[in-house]
């Protein structure tokens, strides 16, 4: 878990020049530091628990090779946050590819080939088909309702997170809701 | 739709609709899985890294160190046919080329023989006479390459087409994927895969290529041939990002095929690979268990 000391220390100009040069502990502390909060937010963005650790090191080893553009004019979590947001972006696109192809495979089958354990069946099916349909919209659109429906940051945070003004959040976050609703068959009135 | 004026309530819901709340809330409910990846691994990555990036600074520095050379030293060869007021670069029609739009990421135009492909734009190629392999990678969205010849044109969703073009005459032949040949009439013919000999894995294609290939392969139907692909990733670049989900894929393929041993023995591979993914090695374990008892793994692919 993050501890706001932990935080604050990692974020010290001193820790972050100790990354920069690629010292083992500095880095080591800064992914103790923000490890949890970045796996929660991968998982929340792919909901395919099975990607999160090869996702989380792809993210550290981004933001390690790229701590040098770190300015300080935000949070690292949010910095972290924007990298994280970015590798998702390309493992949707490959996880669109694979789609395809696992489409076409049980088509030939005609039965899933995996199946789920009893228990967590509905509400596997539920997160799954609520992925699915995330898995079609728009990048911009599928982050803002990530981050205000699922991770349930308020208009402020997600604006900061995402950063763009908390107009836009709440736009994409009504459009992508209109298109979800649409993709699931669910009807949808705007109030 | 055009964005609303009006300013936003900053206690709005995200989610109004109740049915998709409750998907919402099932995948809020979902327990965040334990994180295995340590930071010694990060460590161990971030120096991969740096040496990739180290090595290819230095290719960089010693390609613009040779073109300097070469530039410094003019060799015979190049001041006897090339000056500086020779129309190498003001010719008009090769400066119209250089400010061609750029292709699509996903297409690859390579002039065999013949003058080089003229670009339209991202989507729109136009060909002379000439040998021209047309290659387009599988992409998210909905466009198809059109290829424009003297007799007709080809029109590319996804795969790799060979063109030939002799004046108004145009052969195309489809190696994999799927494209449609359009006449001058506007009759369209979906072409046919010809039976190509170049199916098998390039020893030389990075994972990434290999796993776009087994889908350009499995998109036209060539099950065995994208199989064999698969089976080519996981066996030769095991420690990959793609390798994990190609062998997954592989395993459903080979049970598609009702190659029931061959399946068996993917998943047990997976097992062996991925054991601590543990949610999706339990589904694994249970697809491995509906396949039932077998032969032992010896001798079969993959291994």
């Amino acid at each position: 878990m993050t501890s706001r000391a932990a935080v604050r220390d990692v974020e010290s100009a001193a820790v972050l020049a100790a990354a920069q040069d690629g010292d083992r502990a500095a880095q080591a502390a800064i992914f103790e530091a923000y490890k949890d909060r970045v796996a929660r937010q991968v998982f929340r963005m792919t909901g395919d628990a099975s990607s999160v650790d090869d996702l989380v090191q792809e993210v550290f080893i981004s933001a390690f090779s790229a701590i040098g553009r770190f300015r300080g004019d935000a949070q690292l979590g949010t910095w972290l946050y924007t990298i994280a947001a970015n590798r998702v972006r390309n493992w949707w696109d490959s996880q669109r590819r694979r789609r395809r192809r696992e489409d076409i495979a049980s088509a030939s089958t005609g039965e899933d080939p995996v199946a789920t354990p009893e228990a967590d069946f509905e509400a596997t099916q539920q997160r799954e088909r609520l992925y699915r349909a995330l898995g079609e919209l728009p990048d911009k659109l599928r982050e803002s309702f990530v981050a205000r429906a699922i991770e349930g940051m308020n208009l402020h945070e997600a604006s900061a997170a995402l950063g763009v003004p908390i107009s836009t959040v709440s736009y994409r976050t009504r459009r992508a809701e209109q298109l979800l609703c649409a993709a699931l068959g669910i009807p949808w009135r705007d109030e | 739709m055009t964005p609303e004026i009006r300013p936003p309530d900053l206690g709005e819901p995200a989610v109004r609709s109740p049915e998709l709340l409750r998907l919402v809330q099932a995948a809020r409910s979902a327990p965040a899985p334990v994180l295995k990846v340590s930071s010694d691994a990060v460590f161990a990555g971030f120096q991969a890294r740096r040496r990739d990036h180290r090595r290819l600074w230095a290719g960089v520095g010693l390609a613009v160190a040779a073109a300097v050379a070469l530039v410094w030293a003019r060799p015979s060869f190049m001041s006897s046919r090339t000056g500086p007021l020779e129309p190498v670069a003001t010719n008009s029609s090769e400066a119209a080329h250089v400010a061609a739009p750029a292709l699509a990421a996903a297409v690859r135009v390579v002039a065999e023989e013949g003058p080089p492909a003229g670009v339209r734009d991202a989507w729109q190629v136009e060909l002379r006479d000439g040998r021209y392999d047309v290659t387009v990678a599988a992409h998210a969205g909905p466009e198809l390459l059109r290829v424009d010849t003297a007799g007709g044109t080809v029109e590319i969703a996804q795969g790799r087409v060979v063109i030939v073009v002799a004046g108004t005459r145009t052969e195309a032949e489809l190696r994999t994927g799927v494209a449609t040949w359009i006449a001058p009439d506007g009759a369209r013919t979906p072409l046919a895969v010809a039976p190509a000999e170049d199916d098998a894995p390039d020893p030389k294609a990075s994972p990434s290529d290999l796993a776009r290939q087994a889908d350009a392969l499995l998109a036209a139907g060539r099950r065995d041939a994208a199989i064999r692909v698969l089976d080519f990733l996981v066996t030769a670049h095991p420690d990959s990002p793609p390798a994990r989900a190609a062998l997954l894929d592989l395993a459903r393929l080979l049970k598609a095929a009702s190659r029931t041993d061959e399946a068996r023995c993917a998943y047990a591979l997976y097992l062996e690979r991925y054991p601590g993914k543990e949610q999706l090695a339990d589904e694994v374990e249970g697809a491995l268990g509906r396949l039932g008892p077998g032969p032992a793994c010896t001798g079969l692919r993959p291994r």
